[in-house]
């Protein structure tokens, strides 16, 4: 019977306060909605991402060779302690159509393939595409591959013709675009192909797959990657140990053949001079002369040949997009939600605290009825933990379905993984639960505890309203008597519960932050694009050559004197690593020696990080790019260790950081060149830049150049921007969601505040209505406290806004990027336009509520 | 002497149906101008509806209510809320003052919005507050706040003085002082003043009282000398 009443009261309660009741659950939700929703999304992108590569068995890392790995490296790679598994298999690049397609025979243990459509090929003609082409052809059509140049015969495949028998997808290539690097077309993959083992010439393989034994725990874990990087680290000298034997061998085989070259040869001109002129002799001459030609630039591409291993992040483009991906909304979950889940979790507390210090004199009564302690407050305990569990499982279930599925969506665009596997985050999900009924408690604790201790006939009274005082700003007597009467009782009312005060001030300046940051991160983001193709980057591509190739000049007159280019410069370029132990993966550099600095500075500016001016390239030392020298805090006259493709380490003094926001860079004159490698300046690259500048133009040119036969590979600098815009539509989607979770927080934040505002002071409402004043004026009596407090809290929102979006714009850009901190004025205006407009909606439905105010009852009952 | 105040056949209803119940039912009466007037009746007998109804705080269902030339009755909120700024001065059993703001600033808070209002620091030390000024509710007695409370009332120079229950928080000795200041009010300014209790007691001191049971005027009686709270006992 008790009980039924006791409920039935909480009842009535609830349904005479739907709105309060709703403001906390909402307040709740929210905070749980975006706390749960951004700390499940990375974890569950990643477990997405870790099941399709135990589905096919990912290679943790991919060793491959120019020349193929012969049976006794085989042999070799397999004996080594660290390797649980190895697969051989082979690969070349192709072109379809001008795409650039990279063929493998099909992976039966490491790596599979997954069949979308169709079968896997069985046939030597028979050919299995990537999904990204499921669209450009069909299973049972016929399809002709070009090798580097139209109508040539692809390397290392015994035809060109293929019956396309299927579609399938690989971890390896998840990407939808630009699946890696080629020496191909653009320079960029678009899809890959499968083939049975037969369909290649040789078999000799040039791709190894390997496991490693010692490596444990989930992909994209510390303890896996750094496992890797240990394991690559120890296999890497006896790689090369075997390059060189290799080497040895394929020297000793030329040497061999330019030998017997050389004896043919003095013995044919030997007989030559004896017989005199035989043309059938000189032909042969000829011949021979060529051959040993040639021999001496194969000896150079001999001396060339390594045996590179490649963890997951650096083979497989897809697989470190998509970790760094998730990182980004990890690091995002650290700071945004956590200031959103406190500023509802304070709101709610004052509600609560309000309701319960409104309800004293029911206290009382039930206090005075014999009813115990507890059953005075189990109205409001239920009626809390209603609203808490209401607000945390509506939260978390939207914030462990909803939000993981919409970033999910947005990152994914470019990829090719599975849906997303939702999981339950109990953890997050749980300390987000206990917090939220934590505050409930503790607010209806706080309010309640001290009440109980009181007697019952004192509960009963009402409590005396909170005493006037004084406050400081009435010393300065001065400002105060220039106030209007209305003016001084919001003075003295603003400061009358310093709580509220500084509970809206802090709400609404959260709000308000976050809005600026939310805008603030998009603006940023897309910031990075604009300075960094506008007054950084000048160039378009970078085409690689091999300048040992007889080609050579044939390539530099295509690269220089083609139409479409307006300038062009060599330099020499590779690729080299560093890492440190904070950084999970190896950072990826761009060394340039430039050969012409004044021709070069007008591709590629190298403006001082700090004061924007023009560095000039220093004889001694090197210019390394911002993000570089942050990510390895260095400084001027520090010393940096970088690594070459083969492992070994180089060190180098920074003199001068440069201004960057995407990619590393690594910059050195010649003369530094050649005393740190201790080898002779060589360009191997033209940096262009084209007349026409559209990325149809662009992929034009960059094809022109992979079909020069010295052409080694190509990069187009918008390759970059691609990737920076991919990254962008995701965050956009993200911040998208954090502006309008901000907003409704923001509108709850100050619907809520005025609410407990209002009701707190209907008597004094009523009295001023029964002394005739109009409504507006009565509305303005207490919103111009509500107006001031919001104004002053959009002011201190600047401040943390600009800090809180600084915060987040250092750790939120990959490793490889850097975005400027500045805010635009633009923020600011909308995110207060956005708040006023809150503002405004409140008052108009608060004033609803005054104007129903019910002067007679409130006036002549005693609470 | 014009009528002050007409009520014809008022009658009001609350709610509807089986449920309505009926406050006041076919009163008619008329005070004239500068007159103290008692209403007296038992708590429920419809006393205090009758007193909202001439405030302009609520409306009659039926019948004619005239203050000071203007038709209550059909009045819009708005005219309602013009009459009550300029026209009455309400005092309640509970004061009702904004706890925020000093004895003065409360007084203030009436002035600043009447037309012809008085000078709130006279009117409080007319009230034998002058001491008291700039002390805050919760720093005053039961009976400051009430006196606050008429000074406020009476600070906006209205024509109608309502209380209600006025000296129903008070002790014997300050209800009476509280009664002293109403009836000087209406016998020194030559305005209205209307009391509404249930302590027949006090009526004496009135011009005019009007007895209500059951929502009816049961008797109306004139004193042609009201006596002087001073000499009152109950």
């Amino acid at each position: 019977m008790t009980k039924r009443l006791l409920l039935l009261n909480t009842w009535r309660e609830l349904k005479g306060s739907l709105a309060r009741f709703f403001s906390i659950a909402i307040l709740l939700g929210l905070g749980v909605f975006v706390i749960v929703g951004l700390k499940s999304t990375g974890p569950d992108m990643r477990e997405t991402a870790i099941s399709e590569y135990q589905k096919e068995n990912l290679a943790d890392a991919q060793i491959t060779s120019p020349v193929g790995f012969t049976g006794a490296d085989q042999k070799a790679i397999r004996q080594r302690s660290s390797v649980k598994t190895v697969r051989f298999g082979q690969m070349t690049d192709v072109q379809l159509k001008g795409r650039a397609v990279r063929v493998l025979s099909t992976p039966k243990t490491l790596s599979t393939v997954t069949v979308v459509s169709g079968h896997l090929p069985k046939k030597q003609n028979e050919i299995a595409l990537g999904t990204q082409l499921e669209k450009t052809y069909r299973v049972g059509q016929t399809i002709t591959l070009d090798g580097k140049t139209k109508n040539s015969k692809p390397a290392r495949l015994a035809q060109r013709r293929f019956k396309v028998t299927g579609f399938v997808k690989s971890s390896e290539f998840t990407r939808k675009e630009n699946l890696g690097t080629t020496s191909l077309s653009t320079g960029q993959l678009t899809t890959f192909a499968v083939v049975p083992k037969g369909s290649f010439t040789s078999q000799t393989p040039n791709l190894a797959r390997v496991n490693f034994k010692p490596v444990t725990g989930q992909a994209y874990s510390k303890t896996y990657e750094d496992g890797v990087n240990h394991q690559i680290t120890e296999i890497q000298p006896f790689l090369n140990h075997r390059a060189k034997l290799r080497r040895n061998q394929l020297l000793s085989d030329v040497n061999q053949q330019v030998k017997q070259g050389q004896t043919q040869l003095t013995l044919l001109t030997q007989q030559l001079t004896l017989a005199g002129q035989q043309p059938a002799k000189n032909q042969q001459i000829k011949q021979l002369q060529k051959g040993l030609k040639s021999a001496t630039s194969q000896r150079q591409s001999i001396r060339a040949i390594t045996y590179p291993i490649k963890s997951r992040n650096d083979y497989n483009a897809g697989y470190s997009a998509m970790g760094a991906n998730a990182q980004r909304v990890d690091v995002l979950s650290d700071s945004f939600p956590i200031f959103f889940f406190a500023v509802a979790i304070l709101v709610c507390f004052t509600t609560m605290q309000h309701m319960v210090a409104e309800k004293r004199t029911e206290m009382g009564t039930f206090r005075a009825l014999g009813y115990s302690k507890s059953e005075s407050v189990f109205s409001f305990l239920t009626y809390g933990i209603l609203s808490a569990v209401l607000g945390t499982v509506v939260g978390a279930y939207l914030g462990s379905t909803f939000l993981p599925r919409a970033i999910y969506r947005a990152y994914t665009a470019d990829f090719n993984y599975g849906s997303l596997q939702l999981q339950t985050h109990w953890g997050v999900i749980g300390v987000a639960g206990l917090l939220a009924l934590g505050c409930i408690l503790a607010a209806i604790w706080s309010s309640a505890y001290p009440a109980l201790k009181e007697q019952a006939a004192q509960l009963m009274l009402p409590k005396p309203p909170k005493g006037g005082s004084r406050i400081l700003l009435e010393r300065w007597t001065w400002f105060w008597r220039r106030l209007s009467f209305s003016h001084k009782v919001t003075a003295r009312n603003l400061f009358r519960y310093k709580g509220r005060m500084l509970m809206t001030l802090s709400g609404v300046a959260a709000c308000v932050a976050l809005l600026i940051t939310a805008f603030g991160i998009r603006d940023s983001l897309n910031n990075i694009v604009t300075v960094q193709y506008r007054d950084i980057v000048h160039y378009d591509l970078i085409g690689v050559y091999n300048p040992d190739s007889s080609a050579k000049d044939q390539y530099l007159k295509t690269a220089q004197k083609s139409s479409q280019v307006k300038r062009s410069t060599g330099l020499y370029t590779e690729t080299v690593t560093a890492k440190n132990s904070t950084l999970l993966d190896n950072q990826s550099i761009s060394l340039l020696v430039p050969q012409n600095e004044q021709q070069f500075s007008q591709q590629l500016s190298l403006r001082s990080a700090t004061t924007h001016r023009q560095l000039t390239i220093p004889q001694n030392g090197v210019i390394v790019t911002q993000k570089l020298a942050k990510l390895f805090n260095l400084k001027q006259g520090d010393t940096f260790t970088f690594k070459s493709a083969t492992g070994h380490a180089y060190h180098v003094k920074v003199a001068g950081i440069a201004e960057m926001y995407m990619g590393h860079d690594l910059v050195m004159g010649p003369h530094e060149y050649r005393r740190i490698f201790d080898q002779k300046f060589v360009p191997n690259a033209q940096m262009i830049q084209l007349k026409n500048r559209r990325s149809a133009t662009i992929n034009q040119m960059a094809r022109r150049l992979t079909r020069q036969s010295a052409s080694e590979t190509v990069v187009e600098s918008n390759d970059a921007k691609q990737m920076i815009e991919t990254v962008l539509t995701g965050l956009n989607q993200v911040v998208l969601i954090l502006i309008v979770a901000s907003s409704v927080l923001a509108f709850v934040v100050l619907f809520t505040l005025t609410y407990v505002n209002v009701s707190e002071r209907i008597r004094e409402l009523a009295t001023l209505k029964v002394l005739g004043f109009y409504p507006n004026e009565v509305d303005l009596y207490i919103f111009r406290e509500t107006i001031i407090l919001t104004l002053v809290g959009i002011l201190i929102g600047y401040g943390l806004g600009d800090w809180l979006h600084a915060y987040i714009m250092t750790v939120l850009p990959p490793e490889m990027a850097m975005a400027q901190l500045s805010l635009h004025p633009a923020n600011f205006m909308v995110s207060t336009v956005i708040t006023l407009l809150f503002l405004v909606l409140v008052m108009v439905v608060m004033a609803k509520q005054i104007r129903r105010i019910d002067m007679l009852g409130a006036l002549k009952s005693v609470d | 002497m014009s009528d002050f105040i007409v009520v014809k056949d008022l009658t009001k209803t609350y709610g509807s149906g089986e449920n309505a119940v009926t406050a006041n039912k076919d009163i008619s009466f008329t005070i004239p101008k500068g007159e103290l007037t008692i209403i007296v009746g038992e708590s429920g007998a419809g006393k205090s509806t009758l007193l909202d109804i001439l405030g302009g705080m609520d409306t009659a269902t039926s019948g004619q209510v005239v203050v000071a030339g203007q038709d209550l009755s059909h009045a819009t909120n708005r005219q309602l809320t013009t009459y009550r700024r300029h026209e009455i001065g309400f005092v309640f059993q509970f004061y009702n003052l904004v706890p925020n703001l000093t004895a003065v600033e409360n007084v203030q808070l009436a002035s600043e919005i009447a037309p012809d209002a008085l000078d709130p620091v006279t009117t409080l030390q007319n009230v034998g507050l002058g001491e008291r000024l700039n002390n805050f509710p919760a720093q005053l007695s039961g009976g400051e706040q009430q006196r606050v409370a008429i000074a406020r009332a009476i600070a906006k120079n209205p024509l109608l003085l309502l209380c209600d229950e006025p000296t129903g928080a008070l002790d014997y000795q300050t209800g009476k002082h509280v009664l002293k200041l109403i009836q000087d009010f209406a016998h020194q300014s030559g305005k209205n003043a209307i009391i509404v209790t249930h302590n027949g007691l006090i009526k004496p001191m009135a011009d005019h009282v009007l007895e209500i049971v059951d929502g009816k005027i049961k008797e109306e009686s004139f004193n042609a000398h009201p006596v002087s709270v001073e000499t009152l006992e109950w």
